[in-house]
């Protein structure tokens, strides 16, 4: 699998968020994107989503440009700045509405990737009784479930306490063995650099390999 | 379409519960003052949803409630549809073609706004019951049809219209004209839009046809506009 920006480029009325960035992202690596908070990581994630349309340039997925057509990725998860899961469903029943959508996983699948991020014990407890990082991990639960060859994960370390933080690393070098691309930003460097494979800055609208 | 359907319910109960309430509501207190006059209960559930609503002789409750009724309506699709757009992204479109989501989007709102509509005219009649009056049930069921097709219809053209305000980049005076538009040409009065009823399940088939139109060509742009 492979990933081509090319020459992409982002306005939002006369605001240049990106400008004419052109990466090759290949499968098997973890690329993280540092930055601070504002500088158009999630920008760049979201278009990457194909939630917003490049100004100029093109995202390819495996040869096919997706960007400039109303498409979306294909087999890609992600989660873009915080979970969003019903608040008075279980963990366990969110996972099974949101597989409900395509049907591609049953519940052997759930428990799986629930065992993986350690949450079990949480699997029964209402989604509004959780904390913050109970949260951020049933979000990568929510990535990771459907096995998608591509996943985009903005801020995944956002009010994770140490010991998970270093779990979801894990786990994420180990989704990179099964042959996927894996896209991380966040405005915290130690954070990327511990897991990424390549790093990117992106500032003022530049991205530059660091 | 299990996510969708869930997915609006937990938005309406936890961040529209007071609309939700005062639509449910807010006919039931009026039948409840009419009640006890000497109206047929058919008059007062017309009173109740502004549903007899007569330009040249207003009254000011069944005025009030046809504003009402429209407006939260109104206000409840835009809400519904803007949030998918704006805070569920990632478990949505990644997931489905934006086509096949609003084809699911529709058949899921549209059956909210009947069962809403279903709650609201039960309680009316368990209240005119409560009262002794003689309820005509094929009376009520007629005049439930027409409700609520005149307002699905109502919704949808609204929400066609909100599409193409976010299309323009929210150029605000599009928005100021067709809503005109809509307020001068959109029958008024709820009970004599049985007339038109033919045409207006038509208009809200072209109206279906052209929001899914919008969603499979340019759900890119709604998001990014929004």
């Amino acid at each position: 699998m492979k990933l081509e920006i090319k020459n992409l480029s982002k306005k939002f009325g006369e605001n240049i968020i990106l400008e004419d960035v052109n990466l090759t992202l290949n499968s098997g690596k973890i690329y993280g994107f540092v930055g601070r908070n504002g500088s158009g990581k999630s920008v760049l994630l979201k278009m990457i989503c194909g939630f917003y349309p490049p100004t100029e340039g093109s995202i390819l997925l495996d040869g096919v440009n997706y960007s400039e057509k109303n498409e979306f990725p294909v087999n890609t998860r992600a989660l873009i700045e915080k979970p969003k899961f019903l608040p008075d469903l279980t963990g366990y029943e969110n996972l099974e509405l949101l597989a409900s959508i395509q049907n591609k996983i049953g519940k052997k699948e759930i428990d799986e990737v629930m065992e993986k991020l350690n949450l079990v014990k949480e699997k029964d407890k209402k989604y509004s009784k959780y904390s913050l990082g109970t949260k951020q991990k049933l979000g990568i639960a929510q990535v990771l479930m459907e096995d998608p060859s591509l996943i985009i994960l903005d801020e995944p370390f956002n009010g994770v306490e140490n010991e998970t933080a270093s779990k979801i690393r894990k786990l994420l070098i180990e989704e990179k063995k099964k042959d996927k691309i894996i896209l991380i930003a966040s405005h915290i460097k130690e954070d990327i650099e511990k897991l990424a494979d390549v790093t990117y800055e992106v500032d003022g609208g530049k991205v530059k390999q660091l | 379409m299990k996510y969708l359907i869930y997915n609006d319910l937990s938005y309406l109960y936890h961040k529209k519960k007071t609309i939700l309430i005062l639509v449910i509501f807010l006919p039931l207190l009026i039948g409840l003052i009419y009640g006890k006059g000497q109206f047929l209960a058919i008059d007062i559930i017309k009173i109740c949803v502004g549903a007899d609503f007569d330009i040249n002789d207003i009254n000011v409750f069944s005025l009030l409630m046809l504003l009402f009724n429209v407006f939260s309506f109104i206000y409840l699709i835009v809400n519904v549809y803007s949030k998918d757009l704006d805070d569920s992204l990632e478990n949505i479109f990644l997931r489905v073609k934006p086509i096949k989501y609003i084809l699911k989007k529709n058949i899921c709102f549209m059956l909210s706004t009947f069962f809403i509509k279903v709650l609201q005219y039960s309680l009316m009649v368990v209240c005119l019951l409560f009262f002794q009056k003689k309820v005509i049930f094929f009376d009520i069921l007629e005049l439930f049809m027409i409700d609520v097709i005149y307002i699905l219809l109502l919704q949808y053209i609204f929400l066609a219209i909100y599409l193409i305000y976010i299309l323009v980049n929210k150029k605000l005076f599009v928005l100021i004209i067709l809503s005109l538009i809509l307020i001068i040409c959109y029958p008024k009065n709820i009970w004599n839009a049985k007339n038109y009823i033919v045409y207006m399940l038509l208009l809200l088939i072209l109206i279906h046809i052209c929001i899914n139109w919008i969603f499979d060509k340019k759900a890119k742009k709604l998001i990014e506009n929004v």
